[in-house]
């Protein structure tokens, strides 16, 4: 199992300090919507949710499975999932598949992005102020992290309009 | 392409519903943050002896050159006019999201002339920039009026800032705010806002700020956010936030005035966010996240 953004959902303050991390480490700019990590902010009667959405690297990933290009795959079970730029056709077909919509579309260059956890250092973590981003080993018996996700975006009603689904 | 600037000055004449866009290109050699920019705009726009709540007055929102960027606490928007409280030189700020939507969407300041007859909301979406029928949500407060602009725009996540009843009636000092409790309540903004008939703004931006040199400026950002983790008065406000600040002031009270009376001793900090205490919500890239939500 390869390691991953742990996400503590109580922890987010809706910052999204990690979003732009992510955009200017890897493109040199300050943009959210080119960032692999997208913080969901909603606001309800003053109160606020916010929770960070970004790939949970799943042993069985649903987006690797529909990818109709292969583009999407990883090099050993180890390693982070990495999206083949020259393949993408940015269709989108994984963020749909993907049960949380943590896997995105850069509509500049329309393509996929997904988290590559920055080599072996993801830069988002010691941005965090809250301990909402740790990373995750992958060695503990996990599998339901990704059902956490879908399950507090599912009790707020917001799992048809996350990121991947062309929301915000 | 401009390193930390969205690049353009969006000005909306509310009068005849014009909208034109400036480079911001003359004012980023000599000002750095919305402030600057906003005075000069401000100085050189604004004929001699109007009132404020003549149409001609100016409302100006104008972002600095780091909001949009990781650099911690960098968020705040800065509203300028001239002041109904005081008939000179008025100006405020707030924090949230806006300056950053707002730099996103390519602009750094946005300028507000002139009045409409009818209540309005300003959209904008990256260049898409409308002036919308507000007479729906006109008498709604500044929580209401987020969701019901979010929802006529259809766009959840738009940033939206609004003026509530006492801005609409003209109330000298009202203030402008965002649906989370940011507001720029100085000198009496909201109430020049409303006087222009605006009763709400909402930003939605796309685009990106480019960085000249991306990676110092993050290691940069990222040492200065450890330095600010690391003082001593984080953790009290990071955990405690503005309410710390209340209770302090509210204890200094009593030593004037003497104890409280019988059952006040409840009425501290931590009983306070142990029952009313949902989440701690912050501003823009802040670390301290001192807003209790």
């Amino acid at each position: 199992m390869p390691r991953f953004i742990s996400v503590e959902p109580s922890g987010c303050t809706g910052c999204r300090t990690c979003e732009v991390v992510c955009s200017l480490y890897h493109f040199g700019e300050c943009n959210p919507e080119r960032s692999a990590i997208r913080v969901i902010r909603r606001e309800k009667n003053g109160l606020v949710f916010s929770l960070p959405l970004v790939c949970q690297q799943c042993e069985q990933s649903s987006c690797v499975e529909v990818c109709p290009s292969e583009a999407l795959s990883r090099k050993s079970e180890k390693d982070p999932l990495t999206v083949d730029e020259t393949r993408c056709s940015g269709c989108g077909i994984c963020a749909d598949a993907c049960p949380a919509g943590c896997i995105f579309l850069d509509n500049q260059r329309k393509v996929a992005i997904c988290c590559d956890l920055c080599g072996e250092q993801p830069q988002c973590i010691p941005f965090c102020h809250s301990h909402c981003l740790t990373l995750g080993s992958g060695d503990e018996e996990d599998k339901g992290r990704m059902k956490r996700l879908t399950n507090i975006l599912e009790k707020e009603d917001l799992l048809e309009s996350v990121p991947g689904r062309g929301g915000r | 392409m401009e390193y930390l600037r969205g690049g353009r000055i969006l000005r909306v004449n509310l009068t005849d519903g014009k909208i034109r866009c400036d480079p911001v290109r003359p004012y980023v050699d000599r000002f750095v943050g919305g402030k600057g920019i906003n005075l000069k705009i401000l100085f050189d726009n604004l004929e001699r002896g109007i009132k404020p709540f003549d149409p001609k007055n100016l409302l100006l929102f104008g972002a600095g050159a780091l909001v949009g960027t990781p650099f911690p606490g960098a968020c705040r928007i800065d509203v300028m006019a001239k002041s109904p409280v005081t008939e000179a030189f008025g100006d405020s700020g707030m924090g949230g999201y806006l300056a950053a939507e707002l730099k996103f969407a390519g602009y750094d300041a946005l300028v507000i002339e002139g009045k409409t007859e009818k209540p309005v909301y300003l959209s904008i979406r990256d260049d898409q920039v409308e002036i919308r029928d507000a007479s729906a949500i006109w008498g709604h407060d500044t929580y209401e009026t987020p969701v019901m602009v979010r929802q006529e725009l259809n766009d959840p996540a738009a940033q939206v800032i609004s003026i509530g009843q006492a801005g609409e009636r003209l109330v000298v000092y009202a203030s402008i705010n965002s649906g989370t409790g940011n507001s720029a309540a100085r000198t009496g903004m909201g109430a020049v806002m409303g006087s222009k008939n605006l009763k709400a703004i909402a930003v939605r931006g796309t685009g990106g700020i480019s960085v000249a040199r991306p990676k110092e400026f993050l290691e940069g950002c990222r040492k200065l956010h450890d330095s600010i983790k690391q003082s001593k008065f984080y953790n009290a406000l990071h955990e405690m936030g503005i309410t710390r600040l209340h209770d302090r002031e509210m204890r200094a009270l009593y030593e004037l005035l003497g104890p409280p009376g019988k059952g006040c001793e409840t009425i501290c900090e931590e009983n306070f966010l142990k029952e009313h205490l949902y989440k701690r919500v912050g501003c823009f890239a802040c670390p301290l996240t001192c807003l209790d939500s």
